[in-house]
């Protein structure tokens, strides 16, 4: 059996911070816009309300459940987008999410927690953009 | 009776003999292959590779031979008639069948009656041809333990409108016995016909389809030690004979015109198309090699490190089990959830420690939904595992707990 290092970087403290703890938690109540993303396999299910002034993103908060990834990824993401340029969080990729982590590799299903919320995020927003044409 | 030695074998199964090899505790999703039934595939392929029922060589007279030689095991295996048994690709597609063969024969107002633990393969196609045929469907539901609700299945199977019956014999989700030899007997007296969704019971218990009488019966070779990508359908001949064919094509026909066809017999009317002739092989295979191990000692084995897997985990704090309690007849599986910890972030915790286990709904997302559930983690046992896997596992559960600091 192999062995490894007790602590996992996949369950580092940060991450079971975010966890127990996830900031930005609690839905708008004036939200540009609301996207709810489920990762059906494995029982994540987020909903993200934004709110966006002059291409900027001003607030985020989120609800939901999910694993520890999925959650700890949404609490990091929600506090960052915060100040960012709509197209700056629309260019962000699976890869971004993963540094933002700072969890080195994650495969299939695990990669699908992690980036769940980026998903839901980046989808809002291409449907609001959309919406406002 | 003879006895199980996990250790001794470890060496039957390629996958769990190398350095560094995982401990495997997901049998109940598929199972490890043990060279005998390795061996007899790869005799198929190297020395009498040829179709089946059609060829007049000695290489297509002997698959022929070896392919009606594993329905004819399987039969014996069963207690049932090789007329009786159809290969299809597993209990998925024999659960299919019968639903597309057996809905059309029911009316608005009919009733189907299941129980809230079937896996996905029963109630989707079930639920989807109630929309075309307009039938109704009703659940039987569970008790605190997990247990069938005995009282309400006495009085839903009450009902003379029931067509269909179709029962999880072990559930994969958690672990509970379904009775089916009673059940079969209420749902006889409506007049209803019973399926038996047999995946995660047959190779791990006796399965005897004339003692359970039940109509129709489906598994899985590669829950059984057995390939993938092949399965078995029981039925009782009068009942398959009464049913129009599933697919239709090479082998299932007895005589063909432009306008019309004749049904070959049975078991052949179900099997239309080149069968999987190396997995029928490889499960026949797989049925002598439970043989010669016993189906009893398997299932004492099993069931010892079931208990002995329930009895270390539920000493662990804020672990929840799932499923009937410690000494009741149960499956060869243990589900469970550490309170404040995701599923399938406690099932990643013991996979990144070597440890292969199955988290998530398992194919029941209606019963997780009625649990209040995002999912479990489940642990499965088979012949070659041994105490020290429990002991690993106990371990591995009780570190999960320190790294999210409960
Ligand atoms: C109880 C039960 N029914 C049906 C199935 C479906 O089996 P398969 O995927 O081999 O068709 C499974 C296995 O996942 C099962 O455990």
């Amino acid at each position: 059996m192999s062995r490894r290092s007790p602590v996992d970087p996949v369950f580092r403290e940060n991450i079971i911070d975010h966890y127990r703890n996830p900031r930005r938690f609690g839905l708008l109540d004036s939200p540009d816009f609301v996207r709810r993303e489920s990762n059906f396999s494995c029982g994540d299910d987020l909903e993200f309300s934004v709110r966006v002034r002059k291409g900027a993103i001003v607030d985020v908060g989120f609800a939901g459940q999910g694993c520890a990834l999925s959650i700890a990824a949404a609490s990091m993401l929600s506090e960052r987008a915060i100040g960012m340029r709509t197209a700056d969080l629309e260019s962000m990729a699976d890869g971004d999410i993963v540094a933002m982590l700072g969890v080195g590799q994650l495969t299939g299903s695990r990669l699908r927690c992690a980036t769940l919320a980026l998903k839901a995020l980046k989808g809002g927003l291409a449907d609001w953009n959309k919406s406002r044409k | 009776m003879k006895r199980i030695d996990p250790h001794r074998l470890r060496s039957e199964f390629p996958m769990l003999f190398r350095k560094n090899s995982p401990t495997y505790l997901d049998s109940a999703a598929s199972g490890q292959t043990p060279k005998a039934v390795l061996r007899a595939m790869d005799g198929y392929y190297r020395r009498y590779r040829a179709n089946v029922h059609r060829g007049m060589y000695p290489a297509s007279e002997r698959a022929t031979e070896e392919y009606e030689g594993a329905r004819k095991k399987l039969a014996g295996f069963l207690n049932a008639d090789p007329r009786e048994v159809v290969f299809t690709r597993g209990t998925t597609e024999s659960l299919n069948l019968l639903a597309y063969c057996l809905a059309p024969t029911l009316k608005p107002g009919d009733e189907v009656v299941m129980t809230v633990m079937e896996h996905h393969s029963t109630i989707v196609p079930w639920q989807q041809l109630a929309k075309r045929y307009g039938f109704e469907i009703k659940y039987i539901g569970i008790d605190g333990d997990g247990q069938l609700d005995m009282a309400s299945a006495r009085e839903i199977l009450k009902s003379k409108k029931i067509r269909i019956v179709s029962l999880i014999h072990v559930s994969n989700a958690l672990g509970t016995v379904v009775p089916i030899r009673e059940l079969v007997g209420l749902a006889h007296g409506v007049g209803a016909q019973v399926i038996v969704d047999a995946a995660q019971s047959v190779g791990h218990r006796p399965v005897d389809v004339r003692d359970l009488d039940c109509d129709f019966l489906a598994f899985s070779g590669h829950k059984m030690f057995g390939p993938t990508g092949i399965g078995v359908l029981f039925g009782k001949a009068g009942r398959l004979e009464a049913m129009s064919p599933f697919l239709y094509g090479g082998d299932m026909i007895s005589r063909v015109t432009f306008e019309e066809s004749q049904w070959n017999e049975l078991p052949w009317k179900f099997e239309a198309g080149t069968p999987n002739v190396a997995g029928a092989i490889g499960l026949g295979a797989a049925v002598d090699f439970i043989g010669e191990l016993g189906l009893e000692a398997i299932h004492r084995h099993e069931t010892e490190i079931t208990a002995r897997a329930i009895r270390r985990l539920s000493r662990i704090r804020d672990i929840v089990i799932y499923g009937p309690p410690d000494g009741t007849d149960r499956g060869n599986l243990v589900s469970f959830g550490l309170k404040g910890i995701h599923p399938h972030d406690l099932t990643d915790i013991l996979g990144r420690k070597g440890l292969c286990l199955r988290g998530g709904h398992h194919c029941a997302m209606p019963l997780m939904l009625l649990l209040g559930l995002a999912g479990t983690t489940r642990a499965s046992f088979s012949v070659f595992n041994a105490r020290e896997d429990v002991d690993a596992l106990a371990r591995a559960v009780g570190s999960a707990v320190k790294i999210f600091g409960i």
